[in-house]
């Protein structure tokens, strides 16, 4: 399901040619509209994996968890540490699960 | 009294007594202000020290003519002119009007309104004359000639 | 590329034995020496004895970095590092851990919880050290010359000061010679000197000197480059008199047809009468085309103004006996290198002509105060003066600051005045007289003269009255009475605002101005600072001032330079290193550095200037892909810090807090909260950072997810960070972060900033402690195991 973006916290990265969540996305479907903030070009093509949630450096992107897994209230978010990610998962029942992983690619 | 001077008066004209630094500018590109003894500098000097009774009873608010040139002149942006008029609907509020006669004419403008719709001078004149004290019709009917001859009376 | 293995040795030094009355040291020592790496973990009751066992351990490389634990005095430090740097060890390769600074050894604290404490926090530095790289100051080439813009009375001191310590200097100025506003002034007060005495005597500096270049008639048109390295390009007008041949004789001028037309005054003739058609010939100037350099003839050459020269005139170049006169030149342009700039382009006049209630530009005999200095030259006889004070000053809708000099300016002139014309009457209409220090005394000598009248009031318009005179109509707020009068003359007391050539200069070299249009930096601290690298301010260009003031000023701004022009630059390997490989070119760290010390390179990515940065890690807290750390203080060496902390140390549920202190302000509140025995709570552990917005959210995000309960970063007040704006960016992004909590089930409060006066000791101790009943409302942190 396409990224959320939240239009207020959005800053277009302040960047000349692309944004951070445009220069990651596998798919290259992150792109600035003509109002300088981020949208998914091709939502149907998005294929969840999140990259542009955990590269967005206000917070701005959620993603909208597919309606088999949970839809509105279900949400997956991820948060960046310097070698680890926290990852808070709320199902559809209001019920909170979180792990944590090593990240060791960041700080090398 | 600071805070029954501010729930009275529009909030947006008292607050800006204090910012006024008693330079005297307003007064003395006033037109009207030594007529009376007060001047608008001094009124507003009663505000600053929350004096609002004497600042509506000053002899000096009715004679305020609205030109505007003490507000477009103060260097802090003190907006005189609607202290003024804002001055003038708490006297007449609280009855602190003195002497009552100053109102004369301006109730006889406003139920001339309401009765016609509209102001005829020459009624207006003599309406007003017929308020006041003996000895000011004959003054006005001085005036009243001196006007007619310049034609300023339709 | 073969990995040192950290070998450390742990030395705690209590002195006087008191860290052993508030903690286990033996079981501190044992838990220590079951740690991999450290090779020697031992307690020092003093310095003397050990050290050449450790300095021979450390030669024979049994360990190549060390950790001291506990208190030092200065001297002490400086002993350590001066007889372990004979042995070869790097002073970046110890860490210092004072535990006693970290709230150990506090009343009421429970000895088997501070153990714990103590044990952690040796551990958070222990993981610093292990990441500890011998580090060394880098050298950059620089030039030692400088570079000044202005010639007034700044310009013409700081240039004096700098050639006094044997300094290059290039003095750039836009007139034809130097002395700027100063030169027009008629006389100073106290000592009724002629200005131009004073300059003259640095104009003779000047001249004497061979280590000083100036160029009159020239502006500064490029400047690129940065601090030591700056590459100036000039563009020099041609003044068509050769400065080799012209020997001031003045035989040009005698024959010049040409006379400059005076600037435009109004000439209607209702308001022409006797006295203000002396006033007008007392302002005209009869100066030729042809001229001697003005204000001062400092270089001595004449300057010729081709716009006002009759077509297909020569007469000044056969007039001239030394063919000095050269109308065939053209304008040129000088490059050049310099180490630093100091800008001292003063000020101008207000237009008073904006202040339209007053008539100037429109009466003939309503001048402006400098106008006024030169009139009291020859003052034509006049009767009944008035000074307007604050004319078009201290209102929004003209300057709406205080220019501070001019109340001085105006006494000065009445008593010059009075001693020409005694007769004279003389009304000086003010709002306040503001006269501080030692001026003092010239407000009381004025007021005792005779015929000198001071109105508590400002007119409010200047009509035209009988015989060209003019009417002034106001009131006496003192009296309450109106004042109607008459006057010959009236003299507005405009104020001072920044220079033409200020805004040209700061276009130019994109320097920021404060709201007026002056540059400032940081006000109290470091007035002659531009907040660029390498450029200082000096004179009025910074704020309205006097002279002295203005001489001061730029003295101060000689001294700041002078690190600049030494030859080489050293830079402390305190500086940021970006990461090429991580870095995606997203621009935050150039939008964010305070000074602007980044700039795109070939490729598009982000180089530090690094005589620019002022070290103080906004760039490397900004970063979202943690690419850029600072040298001595890595991203890795925090994290491992934040990662050493044991959340439950305590008990489960007691809250533990993680607080990142700044070091200018927020640290030293948290240290005199020990050095003042007040209760400082054992829960907070503290890491020193250059200032609170090079703290990172990857790292505030570590901490949470290891399970410390709460987040605190203290910082400097809005206006008050010295590095203008960290507090604010760290602010921002932890609000950020906040809102990412929120979201995920944890509250948002788990993250805080809050900011720290330097003496806000209490209000520290208030704040953990209000902080900790918070998180013990909350619960502990869902993460912590």
């Amino acid at each position: 399901m396409p990224p959320k973006i939240d239009r207020e916290k959005c800053d277009s990265c302040k960047a000349e040619k692309e944004s951070l969540c445009e220069q990651i996305c596998p798919g290259d479907l992150m792109t600035l509209d003509e109002d300088k903030k981020a949208y998914c070009r091709m939502p149907r093509d998005c294929w969840d994996c999140m990259s542009c949630v955990k590269a967005c450096p206000k917070g701005a992107i959620e993603t909208r968890i597919p309606y088999q897994l949970g839809y509105h209230v279900a949400k997956l978010i991820p948060m960046m540490g310097t070698n680890t990610i926290t990852w808070t998962c709320i199902d559809i029942n209001g019920k909170v699960e979180r792990f944590q992983y090593i990240n060791r690619g960041m700080l090398e | 009294m600071k805070e029954s001077v501010i729930k009275l008066i529009h909030t947006d004209t008292i607050p800006e007594s204090s910012i006024c630094v008693q330079c005297g500018k307003c007064s003395s590109g006033c037109p009207v202000a030594f007529e009376s003894e007060h001047s608008p500098r001094k009124v507003i000097r009663f505000l600053q020290w929350g004096c609002l009774k004497e600042a509506s009873q000053s002899p000096f608010l009715w004679l305020c003519a609205s030109c505007q040139a003490c507000t477009v002149r103060c260097p802090r942006g003190v907006n005189i002119s609607s202290i003024m008029l804002s001055l003038r609907r708490i006297a007449q509020q609280q009855g602190w009007v003195m002497p009552e006669e100053n109102l004369s004419y301006y109730k006889t403008f406003i139920n001339m309104i309401k009765k016609r719709g509209k102001i005829s001078e020459l009624r207006l004149g003599l309406a007003t004359a017929l308020h006041k004290i003996p000895s000011h019709p004959i003054e006005d009917i001085v005036l009243f000639f001196k006007l007619l001859k310049r034609g300023k009376l339709r | 590329m073969q990995k040192t293995v950290p070998k450390t040795g742990i030395f705690i030094f209590d002195q006087g034995k008191r860290l052993a009355r508030s903690i286990d040291l033996d079981a501190v020592i044992q838990r220590l020496a079951r740690i991999k790496n450290v090779i020697r973990c031992e307690v020092l009751t003093d310095l003397a004895a050990p050290l050449p066992s450790i300095k021979e351990d450390f030669t024979s490389d049994k360990f190549n970095r060390i950790f001291w634990v506990g208190k030092f005095s200065d001297y002490q430090k400086k002993t350590i590092q001066s007889e372990l740097s004979s042995a070869g060890l790097n002073p970046y390769m110890y860490e210092w851990c004072d535990l006693e600074e970290q709230g150990i050894g506090t009343k009421g604290v429970d000895s088997g919880i501070q153990t714990q404490k103590a044990i952690i926090l040796i551990q958070m530095t222990l993981a610093r050290t292990r990441l500890l790289e011998p580090l060394e100051p880098l050298e950059l080439p620089a030039v030692d010359a400088s570079l000044i813009i202005g010639a007034g009375v700044s310009g013409l001191h700081t240039a004096t000061s700098l050639i006094g310590l044997c300094k290059k200097v290039y003095l750039v100025e836009k007139e034809s010679g130097v002395g700027g506003k100063v030169a027009s002034l008629h006389r100073l007060y106290p000592r009724i000197c002629d200005p131009r005495c004073g300059l003259e005597f640095e104009i003779q500096k000047i001249r004497e000197s061979d280590m000083i270049e100036v160029h009159t008639l020239s502006r500064v048109k490029s400047l690129f480059g940065s601090p030591g390295n700056f590459d100036v390009r000039i563009e020099k007008q041609s003044r068509y008199v050769s400065e080799e041949k012209c020997n001031a004789c003045g035989e040009c001028m005698k024959v010049c047809p040409a006379v400059i037309p005076e600037e435009q005054r109004s000439r209607e003739s209702a308001f022409i009468n006797e006295t203000s058609q002396q006033v007008l010939n007392s302002l005209k100037s009869d100066k030729k085309a042809i001229h001697p350099a003005v204000p001062m003839t400092y270089p001595s050459t004449f300057v010729i103004e081709r716009q006002y020269c009759p077509p297909d005139c020569r007469e000044c170049v056969k007039a001239c006996p030394a063919l000095a006169v050269e109308l065939e030149q053209t304008s040129s342009e000088l490059a050049f290198k310099v180490g630093a700039v100091i800008i001292t382009t003063g000020w101008d006049p207000y237009q008073l002509s904006k202040v339209d209630e007053y008539g100037y530009g429109i009466y003939p005999n309503v001048i402006s105060n400098l106008e006024m200095e030169r009139l009291l030259e020859d003052p034509p006889v006049l009767k009944e003066i008035g000074f307007i004070q604050c004319a078009g000053s201290r209102d929004e809708r003209h300057l709406h600051y205080c220019s501070s000099v001019c109340c001085s300016v105006s006494l000065k002139q009445v008593l010059f005045l009075k001693e020409k014309l005694p007769d004279a009457l003389c009304y000086i209409f003010y709002q306040d007289m503001r006269t501080p220090g030692f001026d003092e005394e010239l407000y009381q000598k004025v007021k005792s003269l005779n015929n000198v009248i001071f109105i508590r009031g400002n007119p409010s318009t200047v009509k035209p009255g009988d015989n060209g005179k003019l009417r002034i109509h106001a009131e006496d707020t003192l009296s309450g009475k109106e004042i109607d009068l008459s006057l010959d003359l009236l003299v507005l007391a405009g104020g001072m605002m920044p220079s033409q050539g200020s805004f040209e200069i700061a276009q130019l070299l994109n320097l920021p101005q404060n709201n007026f249009g002056f540059f400032e930096s940081h006000l109290q601290c470091h007035p002659e600072e531009s907040q660029r690298t390498g450029i200082l301010v000096g004179g009025a260009c910074r704020g309205p001032m006097n002279i002295s003031q203005s001489i001061e000023s730029s003295h101060r701004a000689a001294m700041e330079v002078l690190p600049f022009l030494n030859r080489t630059i050293l830079i402390e390997p305190k500086y940021p290193v970006l990461d090429l490989t991580k870095c995606d070119k997203c621009k935050r760290c150039m939008e964010e550095c305070p000074f602007l010390s980044y700039v795109f390179d070939e490729n598009g990515f982000p180089s530090l200037d690094l005589t620019k940065c002022r070290q103080c890690g906004n760039c490397m807290g900004i970063c979202p892909l943690i690419a850029i750390s600072l040298r001595n203080n890595t991203i890795k060496q925090i994290a491992a810090q934040v990662q050493a902390i044991k959340p439950s140390f305590i008990s489960k549920e007691e809250p533990v807090i993680l607080a990142f202190l700044c070091e200018n302000d927020a640290y030293h509140a948290a240290q005199s909260a020990v050095e003042y025995g007040l209760p400082v709570p054992p829960n907070v552990f503290f890491i020193k950072v250059p200032c609170a917005g090079s703290v990172n959210n990857a790292l505030v995000a570590d901490a949470l997810a290891f399970g410390i309960d709460g987040v605190l970063i203290a910082g400097c007040k809005d206006g008050q960070c010295h590095y203008v704006k960290g507090n604010q960016l760290v602010k921002t992004r932890s609000g950020d972060l906040s809102d990412k909590l929120q979201k995920m089930m944890i509250d948002p409060q788990r993250v805080r900033f809050e900011s720290l006066e330097i003496r806000d000791s209490k209000k520290y101790v208030e704040l953990v402690k209000s902080y900790i009943e918070e998180l013990r409302a909350m619960g502990p942190n869902p993460f912590k195991s």
